[in-house]
């Protein structure tokens, strides 16, 4: 041991570590405030790509109605995705709703697939082919498989990829300023 | 809200990369951020959201607002908009560290103080890997290199961060973050040339070769040209240097990552050495100054893999293996290393983030023979057996968090060493943070302290001072033992307004069982007498000082980074050394003020108009002469004159001709002045 005078200090220094990790461990949990999670960053993320995304008319009129986005699943993604409900975007109301029947989407702009099974979600995106809608989903391959916008996390940061050809058949427009954030762009 | 959309912007977050070790220092060092917490994120644009930090894998969002320690960031925006070529070079922006050149090739780094071109109380590492030789528990700068864009940050660290990071993180650790593979796709050739950086060459090319796997090759090379001598000949010290790597990165399920990079780094370095000898009847001189160079043969290959089981516990595994070989006129130096380093995060409860690890390092050299240095085991394999725990306890959630943790070490030299380290911050409204942080670090002994010989000078008889040709020699020593320092510090940071963050942190140092040669002792050879110099740790002392820093986005098209840190050193003599020659080298070898001032100006959308103050106060050469201080400044103008296409102008040193700024210790080479120089380059993206 290469410590001389100050060695005894240290040993008690050290020892004393066990003792404040238990002593810690002991004293009451507080719950703390969250940190924004995954969910809430994606929840923002489509918040804004809604803004960057243009319908064709006879889906989303001008004048009335608002800008629905359902949800298929029930999870920790529709949690927060109903932060954004009452939100505007291109000065429409955001509603938030679940999808609880097959076939229930007319009336729908965004639908969510999160935490789909691969099945469901290519059976969703096959049914829902020629809406008008853009599709987000975070499963692996989602806009492979047809989905608009996949989400993926690239060194802990939360990006998107996006398929352009679906988006046409959607028949919705993606802005080239949102495009140009995508990480990979399907043609 | 602007506030962090400006923290955004500025960069100056330590978004810890997946599998660096950064990680680990920073999510111990850091709680969630409150401000963050209560954003409606809505508010924030696409580009800002894809810069956060997700919890998800395990990381929070981390600002330097939330690091117990003096942690500064060079970000890949500082990188281009410096002009400066090489990694020792960038490290000058940063308050608290002292860059000083001994020759074109040579430099002397350091953070708070005790500088020199082997220095000895610094870890430095790329990517997870360290880059420092035990030979001498320094860093060759010259053989250290990467294509400056593929950096993503360069985190430095001031004061000790052994407790995370193991011995040799004394003053400080720099650890330099490369790019994933997934953001440098497409393909980027610079070329440039000018006065001193004679011409050099950059290619790079990253494309997606599965469909979650991302690859990066790429290639580089520089010649540069010799600096100014300071008096009569012409400087001997142009060098020239290469780099091949790739890198790949692999998401192979949605909770792991894999990376697996390499690079291979050869030069060839010139220099002159001042040499000494004992006469012979065939070549009767003392001395002579020979011209030579050495050669660099560096390369490494590091996989990582990274398991994030939920948002509060990860698991990561990495293992290296290095080989690195250098040739020079009076040392040769042959080392394999290979390390393993596993860490593991969780969280204990609801307000408790523990980390641990376990680290293993096996490096074996080959120590060549020379008439001037030699080992007494030419040949030494050395095992390092490491672990450490943190725990970061919130104290009162969002506001007041403790942190405490320990690294225990095994090496072969000294047995077992401990680090601990104890942190508070406290966090009373988003815009202050003030921290303390008591540590503990060691030096461990370098295979040079443990078992060099070194014949650095010989006196002839006809100086008077001895009757027959004297040879001194310093001598390693195997009761070397570590040299530790206690540091206490303190401090405070702050967005006073909108678009602006300073940083203020104080430190106090107490050293113990510092490096210096004990008073010689004599012997007799056949025709002369030897004076042998053993090191041993006879000296203390303390160092104190303060660095402030200070960002100002003024508006989105100007921005101005000052920094100043003031150094003081008090060094004591122990059981009777005489050795004021390392006595004064600690006491005065680093500057007492230093200062930078950066502006970054966008003059229109398409050009860049930069400048760069730095200031220096006067430092003490190992020969004990005086190097004044100066102030010189840098210029930098690019245009965008297409899409994809940049040039760009960088005028270095701009104020004088020439400046002196540091010598060489140890090691006699001769120390050669910066000379103003300027430099163009072009970029092409595609």
């Amino acid at each position: 041991m290469p410590l001389h005078s100050t060695c005894k200090l240290w040993k008690k220094f050290f020892c004393m570590l066990p003792l404040t990790v238990l002593l810690a461990a002991l004293m009451p949990q507080y719950a703390s405030a969250a940190s924004p999670g995954e969910h809430q960053i994606k929840a923002a993320m489509i918040f804004n790509m809604m803004r960057f995304v243009d319908w064709p008319e006879s889906a989303l009129p001008n004048t009335d109605g608002d800008i629905d986005i359902c949800v298929v699943n029930r999870g920790a993604m529709t949690t927060a995705v109903e932060s954004l409900r009452g939100k505007q975007v291109k000065g429409k109301n955001i509603t938030v709703r679940q999808i609880v029947k097959a076939g229930g989407f007319s009336g729908c702009h965004v639908l969510l697939l999160s935490d789909t099974d691969r099945q469901t979600t290519s059976a969703i995106l096959e049914q829902t082919r020629s809406t008008p809608l853009m599709t987000v989903g975070d499963s692996r391959g989602f806009t492979a498989a047809g989905g608009v916008f996949g989400f993926i996390i690239l060194e802990g940061k939360v990006r998107f990829e996006v398929n352009l050809a679906s988006a046409q058949r959607h028949r919705i427009r993606i802005s080239s300023q949102l495009l140009k954030l995508a990480q990979t762009v399907l043609e | 809200m602007k506030q962090i959309t400006a923290l955004f912007q500025r960069k100056q977050k330590l978004n810890a990369q997946s599998l660096s070790l950064s990680l680990f220092l920073l999510s111990a060092a850091t709680f969630p951020n409150s401000a963050l917490a209560e954003t409606d994120l809505t508010s924030l644009s696409m580009e800002d959201l894809m810069n956060i930090q997700v919890t998800s894998v395990s990381r929070k969002q981390q600002t330097l607002a939330n690091v117990a320690s003096a942690a500064f960031v060079i970000a890949q925006e500082d990188i281009q908009r410096s002009g400066s070529t090489t990694i020792p070079d960038l490290l000058r922006m940063v308050p608290g560290v002292q860059v000083a050149k001994i020759d074109a090739n040579k430099w002397a780094v350091s953070i708070r103080g005790f500088n020199g071109r082997f220095a000895t109380k610094l870890l430095v590492l790329k990517d997870g890997r360290s880059v420092y030789t035990p030979l001498f528990s320094g860093v060759y700068w010259d053989s250290l290199d990467t294509p400056l864009e593929d950096i993503e940050r360069i985190e430095v660290i001031r004061g000790p961060g052994a407790a995370m990071w193991g011995a040799n993180a004394v003053n400080g650790v720099i650890n330099i973050i490369t790019k994933s593979a997934a953001d440098t796709k497409g393909g980027l050739v610079s070329v440039g040339g000018g006065s001193e950086e004679q011409g050099f060459a950059t290619a790079r090319y990253g494309t997606s070769i599965g469909k979650d796997t991302d690859l990066r090759v790429f290639a580089k090379y520089g010649n540069s040209g010799p600096g100014e001598p300071e008096n009569g000949n012409a400087a001997h010290d142009a060098w020239q240097r290469g780099t091949v790597g790739f890198r790949v990165d692999s998401r192979i399920s949605s909770k792991d990552t894999v990376t697996l990079q390499t690079d291979y780094t050869r030069g060839s370095f010139d220099e002159t050495y001042n040499l000494y000898r004992l006469p012979t009847a065939a070549d009767p001189s003392y001395s002579w100054v020979q011209d030579s160079y050495s050669r660099a043969y560096t390369g490494n290959i590091l996989g990582r893999w990274q398991r994030t089981i939920s948002d509060t516990e990860s698991l990561s595994l990495q293992l290296y293996y290095d080989r690195f070989d250098r040739d020079m006129l009076i040392l040769g130096e042959k080392r394999d290393t290979v390390d393993l380093d596993f860490h593991h995060r969780f969280s204990f409860g609801q307000r408790q983030d523990i980390i641990w690890g376990l680290g293993y390092r096996y490096s074996h050299d080959h120590l060549g023979e020379t008439p001037f240095i030699k080992f007494a085991n030419p040949q030494e394999g050395l095992n390092l057996f490491s672990s450490f725990i943190q725990n970061e306890i919130s104290l009162i959630p969002e506001k007041l968090v403790f942190t405490i943790g320990s690294r225990f070490e095994h090496n072969d030299y000294t047995g077992f060493e401990i680090q601990p380290n104890g942190k508070l911050i406290w966090t009373p409204t988003s815009q202050h943070t003030f921290w303390a942080s008591v540590s503990r670090a060691v030096h461990t002994p370098s295979r040079g302290e443990r078992g060099i010989q070194y014949r650095f000078l010989t006196i002839p008889p006809t100086t008077g001072i001895t009757p027959i040709p004297l040879r001194l020699e310093i001598d390693g020593t195997s009761e070397f033992k570590s040299e530790s320092v206690i540091a206490y510090e303190l401090g405070y940071r702050t967005e006073p307004i909108t678009n602006m963050t300073m940083d203020l942190a104080l430190f106090y140092n107490d050293y113990k069982n510092l490096r210096v040669r004990q008073n010689g002792i004599q012997s007799l050879e056949a025709t002369n007498a030897v004076l042998s110099y053993p090191l041993t740790n006879d000296m203390h002392g303390h160092t104190y000082g303060a660095e402030l820093s200070a960002s100002w986005r003024i508006y989105d098209w100007w921005r101005l980074q000052a920094s100043y840190s003031y150094l003081r050193s008090i060094m004591f003599l122990d059981n009777g050394s005489t050795d004021e020659i390392n006595r004064s080298n600690g006491a005065d070898g680093a500057p007492r003020h230093q200062g930078s001032l950066r502006s970054a100006f966008n003059v229109c959308k398409d050009v860049e108009f930069d400048l760069w103050l730095r200031m220096t106060d006067k430092v003490k050469s190992i020969d004990s002469a005086t190097i004044p201080g100066y102030v010189t400044g840098d210029a930098r103008v690019a245009w965008k004159a297409a899409k994809n296409l940049e040039l760009s102008l960088v005028g270095r040193n701009l104020f004088q001709n020439k400046h002196n700024e540091y010598r060489a210790e140890y090691i006699n080479t001769t120390a050669t002045e910066v000379p103003r120089s300027i430099y163009g380059k072009i970029t092409w993206k595609f």
